[in-house]
């Protein structure tokens, strides 16, 4: 019998179009997730009430921010959930190696995760349609109801880009894991320590940016570290235990 | 160039090793059965050259390369086992599992998965985890084979099958093996209903080679002889036992090499010594018999 | 051929067993295809390999030959090596087993004569 041949972007591409089927849990968990933040969010993202002789005046803000924050946190979870055997084992069942299989899992999540970015944004929207309907617009404040779409872009690039890096992160978690069990007691005592240390201002210097390219190029170079790293790391990983 | 090439192969866990110092060769397009007691190393071997583990020492080559992270041969293998419900996802329907296995495989027989799939009575839009044990190993079989892959790796591929499924299995799995001829590893608890289909029997103990022959040299490696004590241990003398069993005042049933000529054994049956075959999946059984005696033993109270 | 009493042959011996049976029988002419070891394997559910081991038994005693790239063929005079075979091989084995029970009950030869024209009647 001849063998077959084939290459690495073949079986890569394979394996994350596949990747949609197989691991659709995770995509439903991000939509009730962002569904569920949509409807909890109907209570108002944050409120503040004064008051004084007699008259209360109570403000509620709403906004897409905590669901966008949310998909944040899916991400995180999603990225550590691809790298379990549970995942590999899926991957390996038909034709792979690690790197195909690194690679289809960061491709769906760089997928997944724009399509939660843009979503999560435009849910903002959503929830101002919703809270027009239940408030009637009287009660509503006109500034920034109205969000300019370039704004919204620029909302939803952010977002985009902060999901990618908490999957990024999560990846990475993952990863560490697999290679050692002993990264689940070691990880959370660095994180203690490093937020003594500076993990504040670590966190600043990324974030505090007002030049969207400038934060894109620190976001996209830290993940590409994250993920490359991850890859090495997996590289000499057994599978299907 | 043989398919699989292992050489002192070793894989260790912890301080105990499941594989040690194992050395073998499978060549192309036979069918090898891999039997052994529990835990004398079938499945790590499996997976170690299917690329799944790493060897701690010594080499192993699928198709020439170091199975581990080969892409030639991941796509040229397929590995199924009585695992494959954390491999497959689980709220996938049937028909998808199948339809997504064949993108991978270009050998994928589309029209043998759904013949199989109807015969078999599957419902196509059952979910893989409400199978059960039998039905999943049978749906598992269904993908192992129509694959077409030129390293074919079944490991306990019956496991929970009935028996009528189990004989339909064997007589599919040779069907398709002589119709499109690849290189086939089974592994199997069930030597005796198994050994007609095997070309090769590679048997392991405790981790190590005990006898990697072809089906009708290990059918006649051994003889059983039952008599007397005194004529049974004579005709034994400097031979090799591989079981014996004594029952009756002074009987005696021994299991030896088969190193006789001809001439020997018609004057041992003129001296009242009854000559049997001996089994495969018996003598399987006494080649890798742990030295503790037999469980007479456990039941003797004296 | 160790084992060929007392049941149990290896599958292979039966196959070229059969074979002979179907040769005897005249179900497989002189000069004729023999069945090849895929055919034999599809029929008896066994490996490829063993039928083929049978069919070598065959050939190696010239009961059947081979024409390259044709397949097996029904020596010319297969029936009569048969019949010589299992004169000299089957029924030799078979009587020295009836020997060996008389020997061990202390039947003399006289008294299997006997028996020998009792069931013949």
């Amino acid at each position: 019998m001849s063998l077959s041949e084939t290459s690495l972007f073949q079986v890569a591409k394979r394996q994350y179009l596949y990747k949609f089927k197989a691991c659709s849990p995770l995509l439903f968990a991000l939509a009730v997730v962002q569904v569920l933040t949509i409807l909890t969010a109907q209570g108002g993202t944050s409120s503040a009430s004064t008051g004084g002789s007699g008259i209360t005046v109570s403000v509620y803000s709403y906004s897409s921010n905590l669901v966008i924050a949310n998909t944040i946190l899916w991400a995180f979870f999603a990225g550590f959930i691809c790298t379990t055997q549970t995942t590999k084992s899926i991957d390996f069942a038909y034709v792979s190696n690690r790197l195909s299989s690194n690679i289809s899992s960061i491709g769906f999540l760089l997928t997944a995760g724009i399509a939660g970015g843009v979503l999560a944004t435009l849910s903002g929207t959503l929830i101002r349609v919703m809270v027009f309907f239940k408030l009637g617009s009287k009660n509503i404040a006109p500034e920034n109801f109205f969000v300019p779409p370039q704004d919204l872009l620029l909302g939803c690039l952010a977002a985009i880009l902060y999901i990618t890096l908490s999957s990024s992160i999560g990846y990475f978690v993952g990863t560490l894991i697999q290679v050692s069990k002993a990264f689940i007691v070691l990880l959370p005592l660095f994180l203690v320590l490093a937020m003594r240390l500076s993990l504040g201002t670590l966190i600043d210097a990324v974030t505090k940016e007002n030049s969207l390219l400038l934060f894109a190029i620190k976001v996209l170079a830290i993940s590409v570290l994250l993920v490359w790293s991850s890859a090495l790391l997996s590289n000499r990983l057994e599978v299907r235990r | 160039m043989p398919v699989i090439e292992s050489n002192e192969l070793t894989k260790t866990y912890g301080r105990l090793p499941a594989i040690n110092n194992l050395s073998f060769n499978i060549k192309e397009n036979k069918i090898t059965g891999l039997i052994g007691r529990n835990g004398a190393g079938k499945t790590t071997l499996l997976k170690t050259i299917a690329g799944f583990l790493k060897p701690t020492s010594g080499k192993i080559k699928v198709f020439s390369e170091n199975p581990f992270n080969s892409l030639k041969v991941s796509a040229n293998l397929i590995f199924i086992d009585d695992n494959m419900n954390l491999a497959l996802p689980s709220l996938l329907r049937l028909v998808d599992i199948l339809e997504s296995a064949g993108r991978f495989y270009p050998n994928w027989d589309r029209e043998l998965a759904t013949r199989l799939f109807d015969y078999f009575d599957f419902d196509p839009r059952q979910r893989h985890r409400s199978l059960s044990k039998g039905m999943r190993s049978t749906f598992n079989m269904i993908i192992g084979l129509s694959a077409r892959c030129a390293l074919t790796i079944l490991d306990e591929p019956t496991t929970g099958m009935d028996a009528a499924v189990r004989k339909d299995f064997y007589k599919a799995l040779l069907k398709d093996y002589i119709a499109y001829p690849r290189t086939i590893i089974v592994s199997s608890h069930l030597l005796s209903e198994i050994e007609d289909v095997l070309e090769d029997i590679l048997l392991l103990k405790d981790g190590e080679k005990c006898v990697h022959l072809p089906v009708s040299e290990l059918k006649e490696l051994a003889v059983g002889l039952r008599g007397r004590v005194n004529i049974i241990n004579e005709l034994a003398r400097g031979r090799q036992v591989y079981y014996s069993e004594t029952f009756g005042k002074d009987s005696i049933y021994i299991v030896v090499k088969n190193e006789f000529t001809e001439a020997a054994l018609q004057s041992a049956r003129l001296a009242g010594v009854e000559i049997t075959p001996v089994a495969v999946d018996d003598l399987s059984v006494y080649l890798t018999a742990r030295s503790k005696g037999g469980i007479d033993n456990v039941f003797k109270r004296n | 051929m160790l084992l060929n009493i007392d049941g149990m042959k290896p599958i292979y011996v039966q196959i070229a067993e059969w074979l002979e049976i179907e040769i005897l029988h005249g179900n497989i002419g002189c000069d004729e295809k023999v069945y090849s070891q895929y055919q034999l394997a599809e029929m008896f559910n066994i490996n490829p390999a063993t039928a083929a081991k049978g069919l070598s038994l065959l050939a190696d005693e010239n009961i059947i030959y081979k024409k390259r790239g044709l397949g097996m063929f029904v020596a010319a005079n297969a029936k009569e090596l048969i019949l010589l075979k299992r004169k000299d091989q089957t029924l030799k084995q078979l009587l020295f087993g009836v020997l060996t029970e008389a020997e061990r009950l202390g039947v003399s030869d006289e008294e299997l004569f006997e028996m020998i024209k009792a069931l013949r009647n």
